[in-house]
């Protein structure tokens, strides 16, 4: 099974993900939603917004619950959010995770910016959240669980979705 | 006369929270054990589902992250006196308390319009009271998340509409919207007279257990006629192809006025989540 370390440090790597596979993450990745995406688009310029996403880096499209050493993340539905990730994405994301569809249009968004989008069935936040090992909030204290969070995730399991080649999953 | 003490309610919502959040409900437990297992990915998932739920249970965690709406479906028979006591205010409470303690996420927003200066908590619940002959209060919690809330929809028909027609509409919002409403779904239909009374009656559906069939048998025939339907189409567990698409499909009707035909479809996610208790 492929593993990969977030930020990346070479995005070859991500040739060797096919589309329906199984993947581990590993390292830091950013947990954001609805709400943080509308902040950050909305407060930081272009060139700010590439020193926080950092190149070779991992979106995660999931609230984060932090409690008495508990912590809850899960992979919340990707369509709601395409039209502001589709002005991040060629910002240094190049793995996106979330759940469910997309449209065509955002799948090429994706492809021509060689971004995979990995995902994982929603309801299954118990064994995921397990491979959290910590959780501190970036920015946006404020937004609590839609706060912007940098996560540190070990063997974290993916689906590939839609690999660089843009086979998708869900066609 | 039964007297029902402040921080009663209050205690059984806390505690309906916790065992609705922290575990699948024990008849969708039952019908993902009894499920026939192939070398397959959809059996897979629905081992998943069974290892997650377990996990939860054991380590008192959220099964899934989003702990949804609270919705409180509350019957409160006729002999109870609640003299200092105010249920909705009891219900909020127990759900707040449920969030501190870390069992619920803050789902809710203050404020319609503005996310930004928003609070959020996890509550308020939306609360449904009834008063029924008798001296208990049930109540029944339902954990409702967005992904399956958003995938719901309801449309008017003309009142001549044939089932046919009905049904076309329900396979039409599972086929387009089912994937992300994180199946094996739990599909609640309502009719009603007004659109409100059909949308209210397609999430009271949710809360039957599984198996339970409408009492009028030529419904019950079209609950398992169309469920067998819908499993046709092989969505399957997370979208991922297969079977079960959906695990029931539940349908109440109330009587409609002579113009008008309003039917609502809601989904229950792969976590359902719902517990009951009799006060």
């Amino acid at each position: 099974m492929n593993r990969l370390t977030f930020p990346l440090d070479d995005p070859q790597d991500l040739k060797r993900l096919s589309c329906g596979e199984k993947v581990l993450i590993d390292g830091k990745i950013l947990a954001m939603r609805d709400s943080t995406l509308t902040l950050l688009t909305s407060v930081f310029p272009a060139e700010e917004l590439k020193n926080i996403l950092k190149p070779g880096s991992a979106v995660f499209l999931s609230s984060v619950s932090s409690k008495e050493n508990i912590t809850t993340v899960g992979p919340t539905s990707t369509y709601r959010m395409e039209e502001k990730l589709v002005s991040l994405i060629p910002l240094g994301i190049r793995a996106l995770i979330g759940k469910g569809s997309v449209s065509v249009n955002f799948l090429a968004a994706l492809t021509q910016n060689d971004c995979v989008y990995l995902g994982f069935p929603g309801g299954l936040s118990a064994l995921l959240s397990k491979n959290v090992q910590k959780a501190e909030i970036l920015k946006f204290s404020h937004l609590g669980s839609e706060a912007l969070w940098e996560l540190h995730v070990s063997g974290m399991p993916f689906f590939v979705f839609s690999d660089l080649s843009g086979n998708y999953f869900f066609r | 006369m039964k007297v029902i003490e402040k921080g009663i309610i209050r205690d059984a919502v806390f505690d309906l929270c916790i065992k609705a959040s922290t575990s699948l409900s024990p008849d969708v437990l039952d019908y993902y054990r009894k499920l026939k297992k192939n070398n397959d990915l959809s059996s897979e998932l629905i081992n998943l589902f069974l290892q997650n739920s377990q996990e939860a249970d054991e380590e008192k965690r959220p099964v899934c992250q989003d702990t949804g709406v609270v919705c409180v479906f509350a019957e409160v028979g006729s002999k109870i006196f609640l003299s200092e006591t105010d249920i909705k205010e009891e219900i909020d409470e127990g759900v707040r308390l449920a969030k501190e303690r870390g069992f619920l996420r803050d789902s809710m927003l203050s404020d319609y319009f503005s996310e930004n200066k928003a609070k959020r908590s996890s509550h308020p619940a939306e609360v449904y009271t009834e008063i029924v002959k008798g001296e208990n209060i049930s109540l029944t919690l339902l954990l409702k998340g967005g992904g399956s809330e958003n995938s719901g929809r309801i449309n008017m028909f003309l009142p001549q509409a044939e089932k046919e027609e009905i049904y076309d509409f329900v396979e039409k919002t599972v086929s387009e919207r089912g994937i992300n409403a994180c199946p094996p779904l739990i599909i609640g239909i309502g009719t009603g007279g007004t659109t409100s009374r059909a949308s209210f009656l397609s999430l009271i559906a949710l809360t039957r257990d599984i198996g339970q069939r409408n009492r009028d048998s030529d419904i019950a025939d079209m609950e398992t006629d169309w469920l067998n339907r819908i499993n046709a189409l092989g969505i399957g567990p997370g979208g991922f192809g297969g079977f079960p698409t959906a695990i029931e499909l539940f349908i109440e009707t109330s009587p409609r006025h002579i113009s008008t035909f309003p039917v609502s479809v809601s989904f229950q996610c792969c976590a359902a989540r719902k517990a009951k208790t009799l006060i």
